[in-house]
């Protein structure tokens, strides 16, 4: 018996194939197609599951409470440190531990507790602990940033401290998160999160790194243009050297 | 830069010359230009710099804007086929019809829908021709180890087939002459790869019976002028014999 796809319905119109078994009928012996048949339309194309058996996942596999305020003995102020937010993070903290899925940050910016307090209950609320494991790649806040009361003049001293933070550079993992699932499952989630936090992050796989990492290298090897902004600084064509900085003779404008 | 702008401040000028910055870029700021409200200005000539500097494309040699617009040819190579016993049946069912029918025309489709597609494959049916779509991988798969094989580059873009079990290509151009949304790219009409000119000139040709006949009247037309040749001096011989017996 064998099956073959026909047009069902009117001809006219959208297509909806039919898939029907051909069978000799039972009183002339021609070849028909009898009326039950499955639609085509609906029949999808199931794919092989990915392997994921090297993926183990630990015991306490949910995110850790991170404290609002760090256990000093002495909390010392400390100046706001706004340059060293410059530049990309280390590369070290641009990787991917466990090689699945993360939030990555695009620019830089500041922590808060609330921060943390949201990325945490929001993975743990929506995670399956035996399928799934979730990290962090940050440290708890630690920066203290001060504050004056309201509605002070200006002058008395550096105010009292308010709350603390974490600084994050760009390019860094903020979170991670693997186990034996598709990346489908995962990217809610963390879509969810990345649009909340104080800068611009985005979800990323291990694919996607690697991917990002290749087009570079292609963009480095095939780029038609003779000059790169990176001769230009170095050489100081046109005498530009009096309008580049010390950022730009390092990161040659991919950084400010 | 389509639009004159009045270059009035540095950041103004910023914007003329590159009017985007990579999206790599950040904004962090320092000193007096801390109040994020007001745009970060960069220098016009480091500007001008970066814009000039800027990554350039190899050129692609790549013939047609769909295949440019598709994947790189080293990614291309890259991708792989996974299996599929759905798009199999498709293609076996594609093939079937690619033997079996007189004509497969390969039509070209943009903004197609709605009433504008039911009358046109209305019109068609009453020349027994139907339209279907298969898409481009079905149809190459159906395509591949026939002799042909070469109807893969017309696969390229949003494509739909028409197909009759007898070459009707009249009826089909017709058709199409009145749907500007379809354009006809080639086909192969009685086992011809043809393209489009082809079918335009198969169109015009007139039915087999014509030909037979016309061809048998060019032969016939030598023989019949040899007896005629034959045959005249001795009409001549007999008309001129009665003349004289009428007149004698």
């Amino acid at each position: 018996m064998s099956v073959l796809l026909r047009r069902g319905g009117n001809h006219i119109g959208h297509n909806t194939s039919k898939l029907c078994l051909i069978q000799p009928h039972h009183i002339t012996g021609r070849q028909v197609c009898p009326p039950v048949c499955v639609l085509s339309a609906g029949l999808k194309n199931f794919p092989i599951p990915r392997n994921y058996d090297h993926v183990e996942i630990p015991e306490q596999s949910k995110l850790k409470f991170y404290q609002r305020v760090p256990d000093l003995v002495k909390h010392v102020r400390e100046p706001r440190g706004i340059k060293m937010l410059r530049g990309p993070a280390d590369p070290e903290q641009t990787v991917l531990i466990g090689k699945q899925y993360g939030i990555k940050a695009l620019s830089p910016g500041l922590m808060r507790w609330g921060h943390f307090e949201m990325i945490r209950l929001t993975i743990n609320r929506r995670m399956d602990t035996k399928t799934m494991w979730a990290k962090w790649r940050i440290e708890a806040p630690y920066k203290p940033l001060t504050k004056k009361g309201q509605g002070h003049r200006m002058g008395g001293g550096k105010g009292a401290i308010d709350h603390y933070v974490t600084p994050i550079k760009q390019d860094r993992i903020i979170v991670e998160m693997g186990g034996k699932i598709d990346f489908e499952v995962v990217h809610p989630m963390l879509r969810e999160i990345a649009q909340k936090l104080p800068f611009q992050a985005k979800v990323v796989t291990q694919e996607m790194l690697e991917e990002e990492e290749r087009e570079e290298e292609w963009r480095r090897e095939n780029n038609q243009n003779e000059f790169t902004f990176e001769d230009v600084v170095k050489k100081n064509m046109m005498g530009c050297s009096q309008h580049i900085s010390k950022y730009d003779r390092e990161w040659f404008g991919k950084y400010q | 830069m389509a639009t004159l702008t009045r270059i009035s401040s540095a950041a103004t000028a910023v914007r003329v010359v590159c009017p985007t910055l990579d999206h790599m870029v950040t904004q962090v700021r320092y000193r007096k230009t801390i109040n994020t409200r007001s745009k970060k200005h960069i220098s016009v000539i480091k500007a001008k710099l970066l814009s000039v500097t800027k990554w350039k494309a190899p050129q692609d040699t790549r013939m047609t804007m769909a295949e440019r617009c598709g994947l790189r040819e080293e990614r291309l190579q890259e991708t792989v086929v996974q299996e599929n016993p759905l798009r199999d049946l498709m293609a076996k069912e594609a093939r079937n019809v690619l033997e079996t029918s007189g004509m497969v025309a390969v039509l070209h489709i943009s903004d197609f829908s709605g009433p504008d597609r039911r009358v046109f494959c209305a019109k068609l049916k009453e020349s027994d021709i139907t339209v279907r779509f298969w898409s481009n991988s079905v149809a190459g798969l159906a395509v591949q180890d026939t002799p042909y094989s070469t109807l893969t580059t017309l696969m390229v873009g949003m494509n739909m087939y028409a197909h009759s079990p007898d070459p009707q290509v009249a009826p089909l151009l017709k058709v199409l002459k009145v749907t500007p949304q379809v354009s006809l790219l080639g086909g192969l009409v009685d086992g011809l790869l043809m393209s489009k000119a082809d079918m335009e000139h198969y169109a015009q040709l007139p039915s087999m019976e014509q030909c037979y006949g016309e061809v048998v009247s060019v032969l016939s037309a030598g023989v019949g002028q040899t007896s005629q040749l034959l045959q005249n001096p001795l009409q001549q011989l007999s008309r001129n014999l009665q003349q004289i017996s009428s007149s004698a």
